[in-house]
């Protein structure tokens, strides 16, 4: 038997798997040839998919201890929702509302079955949610200002380009089937470009490889800008027609002064001039902005100032032009845009910085955790589990014992993605997907669904009027039920039942982004010059803000990029982890100085902690950069809370300044 | 001189001639070190721990320019597995690739060790020598074997061609490959040249 699955992990390629079922056991995945962006090719993490789904460190069974500085027990469901419903039960006998009780939930598994969490409390009339996107909210935000919308062509598209220009990004290790697509283009006669603080394996492959300062892209951006204007290759169509505010912008970049991009982006006139007669020749520019360039203070100004960029030549809404970032259009579904008048949001950030219960504050007694494992990935983690020893009853959803998990009272094992029906939407390409159960839930595992089902029937026993949420008979009867009239639309479907027998479904909406150069601002035109901005305390023009720098006591950037082998702190089993603890890589001149040997031990320390880690000494970092892949238990104890400048108008907190982290080493 | 390459097969018709047979071919300049053959690889074989295909990395650890090769056993010319197994477990077959019977072997770790590319591997489980077989029942069912399915790049992918004719010589590859046994593995060294403006300025 063959069913069909989505890889859910917080990804661009979101790929259409289809699982080879023998004996009620998968025999085998393999990508779908038929998805039009993934076209059936998995990457490592696909394929650890059913190492992943039959680890034996995956959960069987409910875990629970009362005391957190006690051993873990086996208990039975039964025990574990009599727990949770009593416990709730309590809090609003004791508050008269639910707003001691809590959901830090994030994007571990993106299929919707999962937003019943968000449902259920969406359902009590009034909850905490920990709020904050603090890998990505920055760039969606800056996107927002200038064209009102967050809109993205087919990345399909990218293969019309002339000239292809990553900033800040590495597909070659997060986005593998980007990779394909450019390599069209560049057989048909285009040119790479890639703009990285760090020399990356898609650096490798370009034409063109420009090393900046961290945080600088928008002073190059704005530069850019200048010498198309200088040249006369701007697009004075686009700009007298479909865009206002440029004269704004432009007299605020001409203040600049060219012989700083030396200084401030650490860039030579001759790569700038380079650069500029690739821009100046193309005919269609591609603009990709990998996460990693917003994980800066002034880094959704600096996606803002590359927007900018692509609008003054004309790039948007052409054909093989245009910005690549990523697109909103997946959040369709009933349970994706659920009303959250009534919950009290809490600003993530703020809420890590400060573990000690504030006066007047209701507390957080039941914390519900999901999709999250956040003393892995949350910046500042030392913090959160002060928060998470303070609540007095704190429950983790898991697939395995994440150091998150094992902070938590309750554990409650759920199912894979062979265990349960799904729907998964992609925040880059254009396609949804069914996911199908093919398996039975492994030993006592359970969907979310079921979980929170199972609890809210119980809860509305004892509450009959508290609890709103709707109980539906099957996950497919649950997830039929947030479909909706825009998405039967949008996806040229007429049933849910549709999806389910086709599998995948294409938006038929144009493939070129901003085409019709109507943009979703008051007067239907670009914004150079963006009063919303203003508002929020921003630049209203998309110039250069100066970043954080090292200083001196903490001389070096922390970059903490994406391991190609593992997806943030998930398939953490893998076995093409070489080294299964963290490694730093630093520069050969700063290790020769340092008298550091490649293979040594070494700490890593900033103010807030310390670690001691392999050094891997390299010829291609910046001596002012050390790099550690993230997804280590301990890396994140090293980055601070500093915010980034946006962010909170879409994820309700500011991004998280990932990259602005400053450190320094020491031998042991 | 990449003139003379023939052309990766895009559909698996029937057999091939006897002088003819097939190969792994590898664009060196599009492998991106994914790894997903790799996987794909150990995932098809059950994921008992030994991979039969593994990406190499030729360039200097840690500094630019790598160099990657994915790699499994190499279907020699001249294999040596066939000749050093006592139990007669190894053959080649017409279309050139080497087979392995494992239900037969005695764990004596000859071919192991007299493999230049260490294809051969001990299956913890089984305790019997394993290695890939270049999907052979796929092949037998017009569809290419696992790893080059899932090659993302196309990077990876097979080529028919006349052993008797020499494979060209890839130049200033410092990659021990020919010096042994007629590895049946067709390299596309890579060519493609990055212009790099590190950064300058005070650091």
């Amino acid at each position: 038997m063959r069913y069909r699955h989505v890889c859910p992990r917080n990804c661009y390629s979101a790929c259409s798997i289809i699982s080879h079922v023998e004996n009620d056991k998968i025999v085998l995945v393999t990508g779908d040839p038929h998805h039009p962006y993934t076209k059936g090719k998995l990457c490592a993490k696909g394929h650890a998919h059913v190492e992943r789904m039959s680890h034996p460190q995956r959960l069987k069974r409910p875990y629970y201890r009362q005391n957190k500085a006690k051993d873990f027990s086996p208990i039975s469901w039964e025990k574990a929702y009599e727990l949770i419903v009593s416990n709730l039960v309590s809090l609003y006998k004791e508050f008269g509302h639910f707003y001691s009780f809590g959901l830090y939930k994030h994007s571990g598994n993106l299929g919707i079955l999962q937003n019943v969490t968000d449902d259920f409390f969406s359902s009590l009339g009034g909850t905490t949610k920990i709020m904050g996107n603090p890998g990505i909210s920055t760039g969606v935000e800056a996107l927002h200002y200038q064209a009102g919308k967050m809109k993205m062509s087919d990345p399909n598209e990218i293969s019309n380009s002339d000239l292809i220009i990553i900033w800040g990004g590495n597909p070659a290790v997060t986005n593998i089937h980007l990779i394909p697509i450019i390599r069209e283009a560049i057989d048909r006669g285009a040119s790479l470009v890639v703009i990285d603080p760090i020399y990356t394996k898609t650096a490798e492959l370009a034409d063109l490889y420009i090393q900046l300062r961290p945080s600088t892209d928008g002073f190059l951006a704005n530069q850019l800008v200048l010498d198309l204007v200088q040249q006369d290759a701007c697009d004075y169509c686009f700009l007298n027609e479909y865009s206002e505010g440029f004269e704004q912008f432009l007299e605020e970049i001409s203040l600049q002064n060219r012989q700083d991009l030396l200084k401030i982006c650490g860039i030579s006139k001759q790569a700038f001039m380079h650069l500029s007669s690739l821009l100046r020749s193309a005919k269609a520019v591609s603009h990709v902005i990998g996460p990693g360039l917003q994980r800066h203070a002034n880094g959704g100004q600096n996606v803002r100032a590359i927007e900018a960029l692509a609008a003054v030549r004309g790039d948007l809404g052409t054909k093989g032009g245009g910005l690549y970032f990523r697109h909103e259009d997946g959040m369709i579904f009933n349970n994706q845009q659920l009303n959250d008048m009534k919950d009290r949001n809490l600003n993530m950030n703020k809420w890590i910085k400060n573990p000690i219960q504030e006066e007047g504050e209701i507390p957080i007694q039941m914390l519900w955790i999901t999709c999250r494992n956040p003393l892995t990935q949350d910046p500042y983690p030392q913090n959160i589990r002060k928060h998470l020893l303070r609540i007095p009853f704190v429950v983790t959803v898991e697939e395995f014992m994440t150091p998150t998990a094992k902070a938590s009272n309750l554990v409650l094992p759920t199912t894979s993605i062979f265990e349960q029906e799904d729907i998964v939407t992609s925040i880059w390409h254009k396609e949804i997907a069914y996911n199908e159960k093919a398996l039975n839930p492994y030993f006592e595992s359970k969907s979310e669904w079921e979980i929170i089902t199972t609890i809210a029937q119980s809860l509305k026993s004892f509450l009959p009027n508290y609890c709103s949420f709707p109980l539906y008979k099957s996950e497919k009867a649950y997830l039929e039920s947030q479909f909706n009239k825009n998405i039967y639309e949008s996806y040229n479907i007429n049933t849910p039942g549709e999806l389910r027998s086709i599998g995948i479904a294409s938006r038929k909406t144009k493939k070129i982004a901003w085409e019709d150069r109507q943009f979703y601002t008051k007067t239907g035109k670009y914004k150079f010059y963006s009063s919303k901005a203003k508002g929020n305390g921003l630049p209203p023009t998309p110039v250069f803000v100066k970043g954080r720098v090292p200083t001196k006591m903490f001389p070096f950037w922390l970059i903490t990029p994406h391991h190609p082998y593992t997806l943030n702190s998930q398939f953490h089993f893998h076995s093409l982890l070489d080294d299964k603890e963290p490694c730093v890589k630093i520069a050969q001149a700063v290790a020769k100085r340092l008298g550091i040997h490649d293979g040594e031990m070494i700490r890593v320390f900033n103010a807030q902690g310390s670690l001691v880690m392999k050094s891997i000494c390299c010829t291609h970092i910046p001596e002012d950069i050390l790099e550690i892949n993230s997804g280590h238990e301990y890396t994140n104890q090293l980055i601070p809370i500093v915010e980034t400048d946006m962010g909170e108008q879409i994820g309700g907190a500011n991004g998280v300044a990932y990259f602005d982290t400053f450190v320094n080493i020491t031998k042991l | 001189m990449w003139k003379s390459i023939p052309e990766p097969i895009n559909k698996i018709i029937g057999g091939v001639m006897m002088s003819k047979q097939y190969m792994f071919y590898f664009d060196m300049d599009k492998c991106i070190e994914c790894r997903s053959c790799q996987m794909a690889c150990y995932e098809l074989h059950g994921g008992t721990g030994i991979h039969y295909r593994t990406v190499k990395n030729y360039g200097n650890k840690g500094n630019l320019h790598s160099l990657f090769l994915s790699i499994s056993c190499n279907h020699c010319v001249n294999p040596v597995c066939v000749t050093v197994c006592p139990e007669n477990n190894y053959r080649k077959r017409q279309d050139g690739i080497v087979i392995l019977d494992s239900s037969g072997c005695k764990e004596c770790l000859r071919c192991v060790s007299a493999c230049p590319f260490q294809a051969p591997k001990i299956n913890p489980i089984t305790k019997h020598a394993e290695k890939c077989d270049f999907c052979f029942e796929r092949l037998d069912n017009d569809l290419k074997p696992f790893c080059i399915e899932n090659c993302p790049t196309n990077a990876l992918n097979m080529v028919k061609v006349d052993c008797k004719k020499d494979i060209p010589e890839i130049e200033h590859l410092e990659i021990p490959l020919k010096k042994f046994s007629k590895p049946s593995i067709y390299l596309f060294a890579k060519r493609r040249k990055t212009t790099m403006y590190l950064r300058e300025g005070e650091k």
